[in-house]
């Protein structure tokens, strides 16, 4: 984990100065297990930094959690005794009360923990985790670059939502269950409202056969409300993204159209689609943007120029503005073999990822593609080997690791703007870049970039609340941290 | 009758004095480096304290590193502008100072004392005995008799040789074989290491910079002791700890009405700039560190203080009735401090501060060309730090433990955006009348507000102007020199 490991040893050290006997107590530090943002409906609500203190006995660790605000100021510290494998894997904030999830990895049970607006514990809940799927998708949270934010959804003042594969539960506040809903495959996505929540799920029917759902109830009282199937018959779906218009009371999932028979893990897609259904489930509507569309398409082209597009972009995220455009945040990339490395084996396949440039596709209302933005940026080369995968499988790959420079979307309130942040690194000019793309309420594209000297600096970056980015620099000269939430310029 | 004159002339002096603050302000200087006379004095003090530190060796020589320390701080803080040492403001001070030694002639030391280059109210005392107080304290003092009880405190830290005795009690700690052992049993333990270092450094209540309570406490006996040999009156002392209660509440609960000083017929004023929500979450509450300060954060609740310096008085026979004089000169140096926090704020590149406090001074000076002209150059600093990506560094964000009309003035901030800030920056100056650019404070900012897109005349034109009608000015060196090029 990149982000702020470093800051670690700048926080919590015990406050000694300069001496003999105290010189001997420096090299007990804590250990910083993992950090985050925490999120309410997309929204940055704080930061959370969790440590190892030290091992209270031969199963259970002292622990700190650190818990920060919006801006960065410190809320309070949370001191607390768990098993030793206890990892913090997602947070959640509702209004008035943090909700952290926790995996400890050797009992296979997850565990939930409540607190107040002052960090004062209120709620404590534990469940057991025997799905080999749902253990897998613990266990490689722990381990990725970038999280996926995906089990946890607040209820308003009142309690959250716990997606978990089969099921999804509300608790509240306190962690006292308050409704649960049983489910045919695992929750990845949805739309939430105060009033209507919808839950996107996936299940593997077979190899390469994958459906999708929509449930949607009241997430305050668990009332259902309907229940679909995300299909065409004349295509497969994947959808991405779902969106609820509450004036025509009309659900919407954007994603990605195939051949029926093809496989969207090694086939590249027909184009985009947008499904529409009503609050009874039934299509309404739908509308294909085949790819034949894009070809034609100019390109608006940022800090370069190029002509056309590499032949794969791997979605980030997508983004529906107040107008009803929808904006998918791309990244181009294209594998290579290297010619320096001798094949080893049949299976091995030495290859390089490169990553180029950042592309938003531009829907407007009436659901046609407007236009592509291409925002250029230097080449990353990522060096992949092993198992011989489809293409977009490595993609899909090389981003859990953190090989693609795409950060973070970050909406605005209001819907009208939104902000995206990559990372770029400059190696002929010895800089390293924070990147920083704004749809501005004047409807025009802004890119602005934050330049960090390499030789003098290391950074990293964590989502913050709109129109900022959290940056923590480590001046390797002076040999400190500075940490700040600095504005995006638009 | 001669003195009764001269005294007559510096009172009527003060008074004139008063009214230029209506109009405008000149600052005092930076000097950017310690004065040569300081630094010799405190080189040749820092190697008479070391002769005298007594142990043994190891010991010694830590005891002299820790000395080192705090005069490194201390340096620092003259060679980062810290201290006023050349202005009125520190002649001030040290009239006052030299009664109070008068009274107590047991103080034999050669004291220095300087405003210090804070807004919170506040004072410290070094290891060499050099005081200062801060900007923020002057301004919320009304009278000398309240600055000679401040004073007289920090004497009684000095007297008492509190800084010394901590320094020796960390020395004597860092080479105390029985913590030794208890560190060394500690790290050899298998478990909760981390937990029991940090109780055991709890429980020593180690800080070489902070004062604990019961110095405090002694430090106000001792300094209502120094008081009561002086003409001033000791009952001062009450109203003292009664202001530092009172540090964390503005003095001026004027509203600030942002919608109508950044109007503009070509930029009109947003509402949604105005738009502010609270946060819900609770905050612990920081910890000051500035050197060994009287912070009221760190320090026993002045209530309880206040009852302790009663019962000295009672006990002497001192009436506890408040006094309530002042004089002319006291408030200017009140005023001029308050003046000084906005250039101070300022300079050390906390642009919020300063444009909060010009905004919150404009309520009372309305006509004041520097007031006028410090929101234009604050509001200017901030693009060009937007600019260079440092806005995080220069303006907070709201807390709600900051006063509301200081939030409501940094929410204003956070909303802008980058254009709307250079223009406010521009408009705000360009709108004013024709006399405010012969103003040469004023005349200044605006060379700031020129460096905005949208301006319509030069930066270079504006250092020429202001070259032209002040070539002996306070700021010619500076437009003279490359930084301004």
């Amino acid at each position: 984990m990149t982000i702020i490991r470093l800051v670690i040893f700048f926080l919590f050290i015990i406050e000694i100065a300069y001496s003999q006997n105290l010189e001997k107590a420096e090299d007990v530090k804590l250990k910083l297990l993992g950090n985050g943002a925490i999120f309410q409906q997309g929204n940055v609500k704080g930061y959370y930094f969790y440590y190892e203190a030290d091992k209270k006995d031969k199963k259970t660790n002292n622990y700190i959690l650190r818990v920060l605000d919006e801006d960065a100021k410190d809320v309070n510290n949370i001191n607390f005794s768990k098993p030793l494998t206890y990892k913090l894997v997602e947070s959640s904030y509702n209004g008035s009360c943090f909700l952290f999830l926790f995996f400890d990895s050797k009992q296979n049970k997850v565990s939930l923990l409540t607190f107040d607006n002052a960090l004062k514990q209120i709620g404590e809940y534990e469940k057991n985790v025997s799905d080999p799927d749902e253990l897998r998708s613990y266990k490689g949270v722990l381990v990725a670059f970038l999280r996926d934010e995906k089990r946890l959804a607040p209820i308003t003042d009142k309690g959250f939502i716990i997606y978990g594969k089969g099921s999804i539960e509300a608790f509240s506040n306190s962690l006292q269950p308050m409704w649960s809903q049983r489910t045919v495959g695992t929750p990845f996505d949805g739309f939430y409202t105060d009033s209507l929540a919808g839950y996107a799920i996936n299940r593997l029917v077979e190899e390469a056969k994958i459906e999708y759902y929509l449930l949607v109830n009241n997430p305050k009282t668990g009332k259902y409300v309907c229940s679909f199937e995300i299909k065409s018959p004349v295509y497969k779906i994947v959808p991405y993204h779902f969106s609820y218009d509450s004036a025509t009371q009309r659900i919407s999932a954007f994603g990605e159209y195939f051949e029926k028979n093809d496989d969207p893990m090694t086939n590249t897609s027909l184009g985009f689609c947008y499904m529409i259904y009503d609050l009874k489930g039934t299509n309404v509507g739908s509308k294909l943007i085949p790819r034949s569309t894009m070809l034609g398409k100019p390109l608006v082209n940022y800090n370069g120029n190029t002509e056309e597009l590499q032949k794969h972009v791997l979605f980030h995220d997508f983004i529906r503005t107040k107008d009803g455009q929808v904006f998918v945040v791309g990244e181009e990339y294209k594998r290579t073999t290297n010619p320096g490395r001798i094949l080893m084996a049949r299976y091995m396949a030495p290859a390089v990822m490169n990553v180029y440039n950042l592309v938003i596709y531009q829907f407007n209302a009436s659901k046609e593609l407007d236009k592509i933005h291409v925002f250029h940026k230097n080449k990353t080369k990522v060096e992949i080997s092993g198992l011989f995968m489809s293409v977009q499988a490595v993609a899909r790959h090389v981003k859990r690791i953190g090989g693609f420079d795409y950060r973070y979307s970050q909406e605005f309130p209001g819907n009208e703007t939104f902000s995206v942040i990559y990372k770029d690194i400059d190696k002929k000019k010895g800089e390293e870049v924070l990147g920083t793309i704004v749809y501005a309420p004047e409807k025009v594209f802004q890119n602005d970039k934050i330049v960090f000297k390499r030789e003098s600096v290391r950074f990293a970056v964590l989502p913050a609340k709109p129109g900022y980015v959290l940056v923590a620099e480590y001046l390797t000269k002076e040999k400190k941290v500075d940490m700040r939430l600095e504005k995006i310029n638009y | 009758m001669r003195r009764n004159w001269i005294v007559l002339l510096i009172l009527f002096d003060a008074t004139l004095a008063l009214a230029q603050f209506e109009r405008t302000y000149t600052p005092a200087q930076f000097l950017d480096t310690i004065p040569n006379a300081v630094n010799d004095s405190l080189k040749a003090r820092l190697v008479r304290k070391v002769k005298l530190i007594t142990g043994k060796s190891a010991q010694r020589s830590f005891t002299k590193s820790l000395y080192e320390k705090h005069n490194e701080a201390l340096l620092k803080f003259y060679n980062d502008d810290f201290f006023i040492t050349n202005d009125e403001l520190t002649d001030y001070l040290q009239s006052v100072l030299r009664q109070v030694l008068k009274g107590n002639p047991q103080i034999k030391d050669n004291l220095s004392i300087y405003a210090f280059r804070s807004s919170d109210p506040n004072a410290l005392t070094f290891w060499d005995g050099t005081i200062g107080v801060t900007l923020g304290l002057l301004a919320r003092l009304n009278n000398e008799d309240e600055l000679a009880f401040v004073i007289c405190h920090e004497l009684g830290h000095y007297y008492d040789q509190h800084i010394d005795k901590r320094i020796a009690e960390i020395a004597r700690i860092n080479y105390d074989p029985s913590i030794e052992k208890e560190i060394k049993s500690i790290k050899y333990e298998r478990f909760e290491k981390y937990t029991k270092l940090k109780k055991l450094f709890n429980d020593l209540g180690l800080s070489i910079y902070h004062h604990n309570r019961k110095e405090e406490f002694r430090a106000d006996s001792i300094g209502l002791m120094f008081m009561m040999h002086t003409s001033y009156h000791s009952q001062a002392s009450l109203r003292v700890m009664e202001i530092l209660d009172s540090a964390n509440v503005s003095r001026y609960n004027a509203k600030i009405d942002l919608r109508n000083l950044f109007s503009f017929p070509n930029n009109p004023f947003k509402e949604q700039w105005l738009e502010y929500s609270k946060t819900n979450m609770a905050h612990k509450t920081e910890v000051e560190e500035f050197g060994d300060s009287d912070t009221t954060r760190t320090h026993p609740d002045c209530k309880r203080r206040i009852v302790a310096l009663k019962n000295i008085l009672t006990k002497n026979g001192v009436s506890i009735m408040p006094i309530s004089n002042t004089n002319a000169l006291s408030e200017r140096m009140g005023k001029r401090s308050e003046f000084e926090m906005i250039e101070s704020e300022n300079h050390f590149r906390h642009y919020g501060k300063s444009l909060f406090l010009s905004l919150e001074f404009l309520q009372r000076y309305p006509d004041n060309f520097y007031l006028h002209g410090m929101v234009g150059r604050n509001l200017a600093q901030i693009y060009l730090s937007m600019k260079g990506h440092q806005f995080g560094k220069v303006v907070s964000f709201p807390d709600d433990r900051y006063e509301e009309s200081y939030n409501l003035v940094l929410s204003f901030l956070q909303k802008l955006r980058i254009m709307e800030v250079a223009s406010l920056a521009y408009n705000y100056m360009v709108s004013k009348p024709e006399v405010y650019f012969q103003d040469e404070e004023f005349l200044f900012s605006l060379w700031y507000s020129a460096q905005m897109p949208m301006s319509e005349f030069s930066a270079v034109s504006v250092r020429q102007d202001y070259l032209k009608q002040f070539p002996s000015g306070y700021h010619s060196s500076f437009f003279k020199s490359k930084s301004a090029n």
